[in-house]
């Protein structure tokens, strides 16, 4: 018999234990609470941005004549603003109807859709007693041609096809209060089909078979893959660190002659080895479902779709830095946990929330451009549906790649940080409020590589969102975004990270190499401000000739030029040279390189603050020329054990590029610069390029100096 | 061979607070030696061990391993350690012979010597019946045996046992004390703690007692006597833990 009070008992005694587990209650508050809601807000967020997008854009629809082009206009001004028909909201930005002859493979970007009125359907509208004949007599026909897999061109479609419904219905209600009568005498001439369906609509969607393979597989595909790449790392993840923390193995491993790095670095190539297969084998399992399976027949109604294979491989290439990062987030979020159980608490929120920016990637509307190159996960997602489609470009790819990179190596560093902490080894004896409470942290020299990695990893995308916000802001103003854009660039860049080593108790004076240098290293610093600007001018064009970076980089000086001349050569400098160039070189070569080397050496760090820099200048076109400058001023830092050298030779190159945008038509009429009829190329004279070689190459033997002099005198001694 | 030197380390509490769960601890573990760290529940002994075998950095003091700081050099120092606790776990899906080659790897020992190492381990331990299963299948007894195998794949001089008889059948027991004393003779200096005072008695060269994190006492088991040579480990400790407790109450 059932003994109730025994039930009662562990009932009661089970909830006090699960209650009391106040991790578990977070994990499962947070997903119900925060997580739920926000989907939901987002979804329907990028519902109504999507509607509203697509109502905001202007169409432009293409037929073949002039009369074409009159009844068209004739039956979107019929329609519009009309009450007693169905409604028709046509786009804020209008329907343009052009006359052109559009290829199929032409629709989309430029000219959304075509129509095509039958021959007498134009006849009758070239009559000129058209607007006298009895509407029972009206007749149209018509196709649309238009390309479903282009979502502006698919949109244009159903505006058309709800004009031309609105304009039949409008037809059908004149004719009937007209032929009433001749109706209730039954008149064996009318024709009632005609009469009821005077508007004879067909629609033809012109894209190939490889383009709706596409289009269908860039609809469901990367949200299923980002899904099942997170989902595949999550089962090693959770045993190799939470799991082998609670199995007891970890100690004995710990007491082994391994570094923490080494010892995360294996398993995270472990977990990514299984998330990339897992990716490896969805694709392969999609690809196959679908090419086999007759799912793009079903979607398509008898058009058959190809599945775009030769994208397959490119589709993989990417997925593997998504791997690699949703490797290491998941190891981050598990080297935090102590027991398996609570590892899997934690991985759920984490997998619903790489959902959010997977579902934004799968936005038809968002392009993947600006901000979104740039946002974890929606990135990637939108660069898989973009390579479906085949209109991913190679910069943009690169942005996606090397922003990914740059999360998962974060991700690896707050792994590495987070699984060495006797808080979270020995649960048994350590509170794990000693890992946040700043009264039980203790005063460090410099940040980790963790902490510095992962900062630098955060304000990375906030920099690009708060840029983009001033931006519009005040479209236009460009003064007024140098200075908004320069002050909230400070703060970011330096308060931020100033602000963590106050409260984490980090000597802020060891970590933003704040003491001054030895005198020779200003004349470095002078050396390579002077001498760099040349190169990297030199540089740009080299790009601009053979990788065609050109359009870019105009559109980047123009605001710059025009925001100088507003603003005159003193706030000018301040806020293009002065400000950046404190904010960057505290940021990289003070916060970012003091971090860094606590984990690598010399020329590990200089070259990885390098790339970070490069790749923190958003652009691919401006990747190659910071990651240099990078390079020049990390080993200039590195060497002075200052960061004030790299202060001044970095305002002082930015001061020199923006005078060679303010002060154009004095810098050639010294000679040193020329410009030709295109204002992307500048002829710099041989002498001048000399000199500023000549210039770096002093600065590098001046920094190096002191190790050449040592190694003489040690070799001397030996 | 090991030195603490002014060991501290304090732990911030769940209720806010703070423990000293070591507290300015010195001793010295002499080459070729088994020194017995003794004391009762919540004494700070895994602490110490663990600060001393690198897994965790102290408070405050040094901690030197083959004259090596762990604070400075900490992987220069676990080269020549041996670490073995009571609740060391072992990996499931791994067969002992596997998971010794696993731990001759990452002390940097050459694929030859550790397969030579490992089957004169697997012989010294009687291992043979079950080298070949997977750690899943073993008894209490034989997982020990494979995690001693393990704190001696890499022949470190220096061995730090936590409590390494916990919970063993007496044939397992013994064998891992006959264990421990060859390799004493074999030269290594040993740390060993344990709850077993007997087994203090029988095995170690010098004894130090610890309570509330701090050394009370500390010598061979003569010295700890005193006059009274038929006096009890056992009796030493509860007096020289009473008379802590006493002044810590004055």
């Amino acid at each position: 018999m059932l003994g109730i009070r025994k039930v009662r008992t562990i009932y009661f005694k089970e909830l006090l234990e699960t209650l009391r587990d106040r991790r578990t209650l977070i994990a499962m508050l947070v997903v119900p609470v925060l997580l739920y809601p926000l989907m939901m807000m987002i979804m329907v967020r990028i519902q109504v941005y999507e509607r509203t997008e697509l109502q905001a854009a202007g169409y432009t629809v293409a037929v073949p004549n002039q009369a074409s082009q009159a009844l068209l206009e004739r039956v979107i001004e019929q329609v519009q603003g009309r009450t007693d028909t169905q409604p028709v909201v046509l786009p804020e930005g209008g329907i343009r109807v052009v006359v052109a002859d559009a290829a199929p493979e032409a629709l989309g970007e430029e000219i959304h859709a075509q129509v095509m009125f039958s021959p007498e359907t134009t006849d009758w509208s070239r009559d000129e007693d058209a607007e006298r004949r009895p509407p029972a007599n009206e007749r149209i026909v018509a196709r649309i041609v238009y390309r479903q897999t282009r979502v502006h061109s698919d949109a244009a479609a159903r505006i058309l096809r709800q004009v031309f419904q609105a304009y039949q219905e409008r037809l059908v209600q004149r004719s009937l209060g007209e032929v009433q009568v001749v109706l209730s005498r039954v008149d064996p001439d009318i024709d009632l089909e005609r009469l009821l369906h005077p508007v004879e609509l067909t629609e033809e969607a012109v894209d190939t078979q490889q383009e709706l393979g596409g289009h269908l597989l860039s609809q469901i595909v990367p949200f299923i893959l980002i899904l099942m790449t997170v989902t595949g790392a999550v089962y090693p993840a959770i045993d190799l660190t939470a799991g082998e923390r609670e199995r007891g193995t970890l100690e004995t491993l710990l007491a082994a002659p391994v570094g923490m790095l080494e010892l995360i670095s294996g398993k995270f190539l472990t977990v990514a080895t299984i998330a990339i297969l897992s990716s490896l084998l969805n694709v392969a399992s999609l690809a196959a479902t679908v090419r086999f399976g007759g799912i793009l027949h079903a979607m398509h109604q008898g058009a058959v779709g190809e599945v775009p294979f030769r994208v397959l491989p490119i589709i993989i290439l990417c997925l593997i830095p998504y791997a690699v990062l949703a490797s290491a987030m998941m190891l981050a979020v598990c080297s935090f946990a102590r027991t398996a159980k609570e590892a899997q608490n934690y991985v759920t929120p984490l997998i619903l929330a790489t959902m959010i920016p997977a579902m934004v990637g799968a936005m038809r509307t968002v392009r993947l451009e600006g901000p979104m190159m740039v946002a974890p996960i929606a990135n990637v997602t939108l660069l898989v549906r973009d390579l479906l489609l085949e209109e991913a470009p190679w910069a943009t790819t690169s942005v996606v790649l090397a922003s990914t990179s740059l999360y998962a190596v974060a991700a690896i560093a707050l792994a590495t940080r987070l699984f060495g902490q006797e808080a979270v080894i020995f649960a048994d004896a350590v509170s794990i409020r000693s890992l946040v409470l700043r009264r039980y942290l203790r005063p460090r020299p410099t940040p980790s590589a963790a902490l510095a990695l992962v900062v630098t990893a955060v304000l990375f995308p906030v920099t690009y969102y708060a840029q983009t916000q001033v931006q519009l802001h005040r479209p236009g103003d460009f003064a007024w975004f140098l200075k908004a854009w320069g002050i909230l660039q400070f703060v970011l860049l330096v308060g931020v990270p100033a602000l963590l080593c106050w409260y984490l108790k980090i000597d802020r004076r060891t970590t933003f190499r704040l003491p001054l240098p030895s005198p020779r290293f200003w004349a470095v610093a002078l050396l390579l401000g002077a001498g760099s600007p040349v190169v990297v001018i030199e540089l740009v064009q080299i790009q601009a000739r053979y990788f065609h970076f050109s359009d870019r980089l105009a559109e980047l000086q123009e605001p710059i030029a025009t925001g100088l001349w507003q603003l005159g050569p003193f706030l000018g400098v301040l806020l293009l040279a002065v400000l950046p160039a404190t904010a960057e070189e505290l940021l990289f070569r003070g916060f970012l390189l003091s971090g860094l080397s606590t984990a690598l050496r010399k020329w590990g760090v200089i070259v990885a603050v390098a790339v970070v820099f490069g790749v923190f200048h958003f652009m691919a076109v401006r990747f190659a020329t910071a990651a240099l400058m990078g390079v020049l001023l990390a080993y200039l830092c590195w060497q002075a054990g200052s960061v004030w050298p790299g202060v001044l030779a970095h305002l002082l190159h930015n001061g020199l590029m923006a005078m060679v945008v303010y002060r154009q038509e004095w810098l050639e009429s010294t000679g040193l610069l020329s410009f030709s009829d295109d204002p992307q190329v500048l002829a710099i004279p041989r002498l001048v390029v000399g000199a500023a070689l000549l210039a770096l190459l002093l600065a590098l033997f001046l920094c190096t100096w002191p190790a050449r002099q040592r190694l003489t005198a040690s070799v001397a001694q030996g | 061979m090991i030195q603490a030197i002014e060991l501290v380390k304090v732990f911030p509490t769940t209720d806010g607070g703070e423990k000293r769960a070591v507290d300015g601890l010195s001793f010295q573990v002499r080459a070729g030696e088994i020194y017995g760290l003794l004391g009762p529940n919540g004494a700070g002994k895994t602490t110490t061990l663990r600060i001393l075998s690198g897994l965790m950095g102290p408070t405050s003091g040094r901690a030197l391993v083959n004259g090596l700081d762990l604070a400075d050099d900490p992987a220069g120092a676990k080269h020549s350690l041996g670490f073995l606790t009571a609740s060391t776990g072992l990996y499931q899906r791994l067969s002992p012979r596997e998971l010794l080659l696993y731990f001759a790897d990452l002390n940097d020992i050459d694929r030859r010597t550790a397969r030579r190492r490992i089957e004169e381990l697997i012989e010294w331990l009687e291992m043979g019946d079950f080298a070949d299963l997977r750690c899943g299948a073993l008894s209490t007894g034989q997982r020990q045996r494979t995690s001693i195998a393990r704190a001696l794949v890499a022949d470190p001089p220096i061995l730090i046992l936590d409590e390494p008889t916990l919970g063993l059948d007496v044939l397992t027991n013994r064998l891992i004390l006959d264990f421990i004393r060859r390799q004493r003779q074999r030269g290594k200096t040993i740390l060993l703690s344990t709850h077993y005072l007997d087994e203090a008695e029988r095995l170690c060269d010098r004894i130090g007692l610890i309570h509330r994190g701090r050394l009370v006492a500390e010598g061979t088991l003569d010295e700890l006597r005193g006059p009274d040579r038929e006096r009890r480990l056992t009796e030493i400790f509860l007096q020289a833990v009473g008379e802590e407790s006493s002044a810590a109450v004055a």
